[in-house]
C-alpha cells in the first residue's frame, strides 16, 4: 500500500459475503464516492481468506472499517449505514 | 474448543449444553454490542467465527446461489463472471457451450483465463471488434462505464454468428468484477440483413425502376405508391399521384377495358396489353402494362409496370404504312403498266419506241396502220425505211444523233406505204424516256392537211372572186356604154358601110368583153341566178346536139343517166353553160381523141364525207360527173384549176375561166365541185347540185317581145354619168320620155313632183346611202303600182337572196344592148 501521508487509507474487513459485510462493502463504496476526488485507497480484506491480516490489525469482529490517515488510525464496526456518522467518527468530511 | 471435548464422549451432554448456551449468549452479547451489524468474531488466533444470523444467511445464500446458477445455466446467454482483473471466475452453461458451438478445434476458456485476453483474440471475431470488446470490458471493470454493449460477429467455422456482448459491473467483496454476457443475435442480424436486402430490392425493383411503376387499389383504382419513373413519365408529383386514380391518367374509352382487365386479377406479373394513357400535358401515349396482385400495407393491391411503347407503336404503324404504301405503289405500277399498255394499244397515234440506234423495239397497232405494214415488220427497222424520200430525214444516223442530243424533235414526214400511197404524218420524238429508249409519236395528218389545203384554196378563190367581181362591175358599166353606142352606130351608119363595119367590130369586141365579165361574175358567185327545179337528165339530153357539134367527131360522147334521178334546184341556163364548159375542157384534154362521159347519179353525202370537204353541207345532191380520157392534170396544177385565168392551154386557146365559172356556179347554187385527175389517165369533174323538193311544170319559155318602144315616162336612176347618158339616149330613141336622176333621194324628189312617171329604172348599187332596192321600196310607198326595173353590173344581196332573185323582181344585167333594154321595158310595162 501507499504510505503517502496525504492519502486516506480505508481498509474494510469483511466476513465473506455475509450480509452485514456485504452491506458495509456497499456503504464504504458509497462513502468513497462521497469523498469525491480526495485521494482514497480502499482495501477490502476477507477475514476468511486472510485471517492473519485481521489479527495483525486487531480486528475482532466484522465488518470493521479502519481508516489510516497519516500516523493516526480509527475504526468503525458495523454496516456503516449512517454515512455522516461514519464520516464524523472517522474525522472525515466530504471534500 | 477443548481437544478432549468430542461428540463421542458420554456424560458430557450437560457440558455441551452449557457450552452451547454460553455460545449462544456470547453471540447474542456480541450482536448486542455491535448493534446487530456484525457477521463474524475473530478469536485470538485470528480464526473468524460466523455469527448465527450470518451463518444462516450464507447457507440461504448458498442455496439461492445454486438456484441462480441453474437459472443462469438455463439462459440462452453465455455468461462469464470476471474478477477485477478480468479473469474469468465463473461461467454458465451457455459459456461452456461456446466450446462445442465453436466446432472442433476451438477451445473456449472457461475459468482462470483473463477474458480481456480472450476478447483480444476472440474466436471468429475481427481484430477491431476484439479490441473494442476488451476496452469496453476494462472500462466496466475500472468503474468508468456502468454498462458496455457491443454487437459483433463471432463466426464459427461452420456458421455465421453474431453476438451482443453486454458487460455490467458485479461488485463483490473482492472488488468490482464484471458479468460478461454474450447473446446470440445471429437470427436478429440475419433478419435485419434480410430486411435490408428486401428494402434494397424494393428500391431497385420499385423506386429505382426505370419503368413507370405503381401500386394501386384494385377497387378504387387509387394510386397507393408510385415510383420516380412514373413521376417523370406522367408529369404528376408523388402527392398528386396519391390523390388520383388510374382513371385520371386514362382516356375515358379505356376505363371499361381497364375494369375488365383488373377482374382477371392474375397473381403473377402478367402482360395486360397495350393501353393508352394520358400525361399531365394531355399528350396521349401508348404503354404496355404488366400487372400483378400483391399485398400492400395489409391490403390486396395491384402492382403495375407501364412501359412506354409509343415509339414502338409509331414505328410499327410507320412500318405498316410503308408496307401498305409499297404495296399500293406496286399495285399502282401494275395498274399503270396496264393503263399504259391499253393506252398505247388503243392510241390513234402511232407510238414507237426505238433503241439507241433508232431501231424500233416497240410499235402499237396504230403504227402498223400508219405505215401500212404489220407491227412485227416495224420492229428492228427505223424511220428511214418508211419515209417517202430519205433525204427528208437527212442522213439517218446524223439526224438521229442530233435528236438524241437535242432530247426532243418535232416535224412532219411523208411516209410511203408498201403500195406506194403517201401519208403525211406529224411526229414528235422524245429521247431518253427510259434509259436507252426513245419515244416517237406519229400522227397521220394526211386528210387534215388535204382539208387545210382545200380551205386555203377556197379562201383564195373567195378573195379572187371579190376582186374580180368588183372589176367586172366597173367593167360592165363601161361595156354598157361601149356596146350601146356601137350598136347605135351600126344602126345609124347604114349609109357608110366602111364605118359601119368598124362599129360592128367594136360591138363584137364589147360583146366578148361582156362574156368575160359574165364569166367573172359567175366565178365570183355574183351572177343573177334563177334556180328552179330542173330535171337534169332531160336538160343534158337537150344539149346532145350542141355538145356533139362543139367537141367534134374525134371524141366519143357517152351519157349515163341514172334512173329515178332527183330534180336539182339550179338555174338551168347556167347549168347548161357549166356542162358545156366542162365538155370543152374535156375536148381540149383529148387532142388525139378519146371518150367524154357525162354521168348523173343521186348522191347522199353524209357528215363523214362532208367533214373532209370544205364548205359542204351534208345532204342529198344530184351528181353530174364529166369525165375524159385525156392528158390529165399534174398534181401541182390540180389545186389551182379553179383559179380564174389559170390555164394550161396554149396562149389564146382558153380564157382560164371555164372551171372557175363551174366552181362559182356550183357553189352559188349551194352545191359543190370535186376534180379528180391523174396524168395520162384523164380527168373527172363532179358537180354536186342541190336536190329540189319537187319539179314544177316546166314553164313555157317566154316569147321574147319584139324590140319596141313606148310613150311612157321613165325615171332613170344611175350614178354613172356615162351610163346614164347612154341610157337616156337609148330610151329617148325608143320613144320614151326620160327623167334622169343620179341617186335615190334625187329620184324620190322627182317622183313626188311628177305624177306622170310610169316606170322606175334604177341601178341596184349606188352611192349616197340608198340602194336601188331601198329606192324602189320608198317609191312604191309614194306611188303604189309603180313599175320597177333594176339593172346592175352584178347582183348583190340587196336583191339576190341565197343565189336567187326575189320573186317579182325584174333585173336587167349590165351590160345590156338596146334591144335587151327595149324588151325588158316592154316586159315590165306590159305589151299594152
Amino acid at each position: 500500500m501507499n504510505d503517502d501521508p496525504g492519502v486516506i487509507r480505508l481498509r474494510l474487513f469483511i466476513a465473506g459475503s455475509a450480509p452485514n459485510s456485504a452491506r458495509a462493502l456497499m456503504n464504504v463504496r458509497a462513502l468513497r464516492e462521497r469523498l469525491g476526488r480526495a485521494p482514497v485507497e480502499l482495501e477490502v480484506v476477507d477475514v476468511f481468506a486472510d485471517p492473519q491480516r485481521a489479527l495483525g490489525a486487531g480486528v475482532v469482529v466484522t465488518p470493521m472499517l479502519v481508516v489510516a490517515s497519516g500516523s493516526s488510525s480509527r475504526s468503525v464496526v458495523g454496516t456503516l449505514d449512517d454515512v455522516p456518522l461514519v464520516l464524523a467518527t472517522l474525522g472525515l468530511e466530504p471534500g | 474448543m477443548a481437544p478432549d471435548a468430542g461428540p463421542g464422549q458420554a456424560g458430557s451432554s450437560t457440558e455441551l449444553a452449557d457450552l452451547a448456551r454460553t455460545l449462544r449468549e456470547t453471540e447474542a452479547r456480541i450482536l448486542a454490542v455491535a448493534a446487530g451489524e456484525v457477521d463474524a468474531v475473530l478469536d485470538d488466533t485470528g480464526e473468524p467465527h460466523l455469527l448465527p444470523a450470518a451463518r444462516a444467511s450464507l447457507i440461504a445464500t448458498a442455496a439461492t446461489g445454486r438456484v441462480v446458477s441453474d437459472i443462469l445455466d438455463a439462459l440462452p446467454v453465455n455468461i462469464a463472471m470476471l474478477d477485477t482483473d478480468g479473469r474469468i471466475v465463473a461461467v454458465n452453461a451457455g459459456w461452456r457451450r461456446f466450446a462445442t458451438d465453436g466446432g472442433p478445434g476451438i477451445e473456449v476458456p472457461i475459468a482462470g483465463v483473463n477474458d480481456l485476453d480472450i476478447s483480444l483474440a476472440a474466436i471468429g471475431a475481427d481484430e477491431e471488434s476484439g479490441r473494442r470488446a476488451a476496452l469496453g470490458i476494462r472500462a466496466v471493470l475500472d468503474g468508468s462505464l456502468p454498462r458496455f454493449e457491443l454487437e459483433y460477429p463471432l463466426h464459427s467455422p461452420t456458421r455465421e454468428r453474431w453476438f451482443r456482448l453486454v458487460a455490467t459491473p458485479v461488485i463483490t467483496h473482492a472488488g468490482t468484477g464484471a458479468a460478461v454476457m454474450h447473446l446470440d443475435i445471429t437470427e436478429e442480424v440475419l433478419a435485419e440483413r434480410a430486411r435490408a436486402e428486401s428494402a434494397a430490392m424494393y428500391r431497385a425493383l420499385f423506386e429505382d425502376n426505370p419503368q413507370p411503376t405503381w401500386v394501386h387499389d384494385p377497387a378504387s383504382l387509387r394510386f397507393l405508391a408510385v415510383n420516380d419513373a412514373a413521376v417523370r413519365a406522367y408529369g404528376y408529383s408523388v402527392d398528386e399521384f396519391l390523390a388520383m386514380s388510374i382513371a385520371d391518367i386514362s382516356p375515358a374509352e379505356e376505363v371499361p377495358r381497364l375494369l375488365e382487365s383488373i377482374a382477371a386479377d392474375p397473381d403473377g406479373l402478367e402482360a395486360a396489353g397495350v393501353w393508352r394513357h394520358r400525361r399531365r400535358t394531355g399528350e396521349v401515349f401508348e404503354v404496355e402494362i404488366f400487372a400483378a396482385s400483391m399485398t400492400f400495407a395489409g391490403h390486396r393491391a395491384r402492382i403495375v409496370l407501364a412501359m412506354d411503347v409509343s415509339h414502338q407503336v409509331a414505328a410499327a404503324t410507320a412500318m405498316q404504312e410503308k408496307t401498305q404504301a409499297l404495296e399500293a405503289a406496286v399495285a399502282d405500277l401494275a395498274a399503270s403498266e396496264q393503263r399504259y399498255q391499253a393506252l398505247v394499244e388503243r392510241a390513234g397515234d402511232a407510238v414507237l419506241v426505238a433503241d439507241g440506234t433508232g431501231r424500233y423495239l416497240e410499235a402499237n397497232p396504230a403504227a402498223g396502220e400508219l405505215l401500212g405494214v404489220p407491227v412485227d415488220a416495224i420492229l428492228g427497222r427505223s424511220l428511214a425505211d418508211f419515209v417517202e424520200r430519205v433525204d427528208e430525214v437527212g442522213d439517218g444516223s446524223a439526224a438521229w444523233q442530233a435528236f438524241l442530243a437535242a432530247g426532243e424533235m418535232r416535224g412532219t414526214v411523208r411516209l410511203r406505204r408498201p403500195g406506194g400511197a403517201v401519208r403525211v404524218a406529224e411526229f414528235r420524238a422524245t429521247a431518253h424516256i427510259l434509259p436507252g429508249r426513245h419515244l416517237s409519236i406519229l400522227r397521220d395528218v394526211t386528210e387534215q392537211r388535204a382539208l387545210e389545203e382545200q380551205l386555203r384554196q377556197a379562201q383564195r378563190l373567195e378573195s379572187v372572186g371579190q376582186l374580180t367581181g368588183g372589176v367586172a362591175h366597173d367593167f360592165n358599166n363601161l361595156l354598157t356604154v361601149i356596146m350601146g353606142n356601137a350598136e347605135l352606130l351600126v344602126d345609124t351608119l347604114g349609109d357608110r358601110p366602111d364605118a359601119r363595119d368598124l362599129a360592128r367590130m367594136t360591138l363584137g369586141a364589147a360583146e366578148r368583153g361582156a362574156e368575160l365579165t359574165k364569166a367573172l361574175l359567175a366565178f365570183s358567185r355574183r351572177q343573177a341566178l334563177e334556180p328552179r327545179p330542173v330535171e337534169v337528165n332531160r336538160l343534158i339530153a337537150g344539149m346532145d346536139g350542141l355538145l356533139r357539134r362543139s367537141i367534134g367527131e374525134h371524141v366519143e360522147v357517152e351519157f349515163i343517166r341514172a334512173a329515178g334521178l332527183w330534180p336539182a334546184l339550179v338555174d338551168p341556163a347556167q347549168l347548161e353553160g357549166a356542162i358545156l364548159n366542162l365538155a370543152l375542157n374535156a375536148r381540149d384534154a383529148m387532142p388525139d381523141g378519146g371518150r367524154l362521159t357525162i354521168e348523173t347519179a343521186n348522191a347522199s353525202l353524209d357528215s363523214d364525207y362532208a367533214e373532209h370537204e370544205v364548205d359542204l353541207v351534208p345532204g342529198q345532191y344530184v351528181l353530174v360527173a364529166v369525165s375524159d380520157t385525156g392528158t390529165g392534170i399534174a398534181p401541182e396544177h390540180l389545186t389551182r384549176v379553179f383559179d380564174p385565168f389559170f390555164t394550161t392551154k396554149p396562149r389564146g386557146r382558153g380564157t382560164g375561166l371555164g372551171l372557175s365559172m363551174v366552181y362559182g356556179f356550183a357553189k352559188q347554187s349551194g352545191g359543190h365541185v370535186k376534180i379528180y385527175s391523174e396524168l395520162g389517165s384523164g380527168t373527172t369533174v363532179r358537180m354536186y347540185l342541190p336536190r329540189a323538193a319537187t319539179v314544177h311544170e316546166e314553164a313555157p319559155a317566154p316569147v321574147p317581145h319584139p324590140v319596141a318602144g313606148g310613150g311612157e315616162t321613165v325615171l332613170l336612176v344611175e350614178d354613172d354619168a356615162l351610163v346614164r347618158r347612154f341610157a337616156e339616149e337609148t330610151l329617148t330613141s325608143l320613144g320614151y320620155r326620160v327623167i334622169g336622176a343620179s341617186n335615190g333621194p334625187a329620184a324620190l324628189s322627182v317622183l313626188a313632183n311628177r305624177p306622170d312617171i310610169d316606170l322606175l329604172f334604177t341601178d341596184v348599187v349606188m352611192p349616197g346611202g340608198m340602194s336601188g332596192r331601198q329606192l324602189a321600196e320608198a317609191a312604191l310607198e309614194l306611188r303604189p303600182g309603180l313599175r320597177v326595173l333594176y339593172t346592175s353590173g352584178y347582183t348583190e344581196n340587196a336583191i339576190i337572196h341565197h343565189g336567187r332573185l326575189d320573186p317579182g323582181l325584174r333585173l336587167l344585167s349590165k351590160p345590156y344592148k338596146r334591144a335587151d333594154l327595149a324588151r325588158a321595158l316592154r316586159d315590165v310595162l306590159g305589151s299594152g
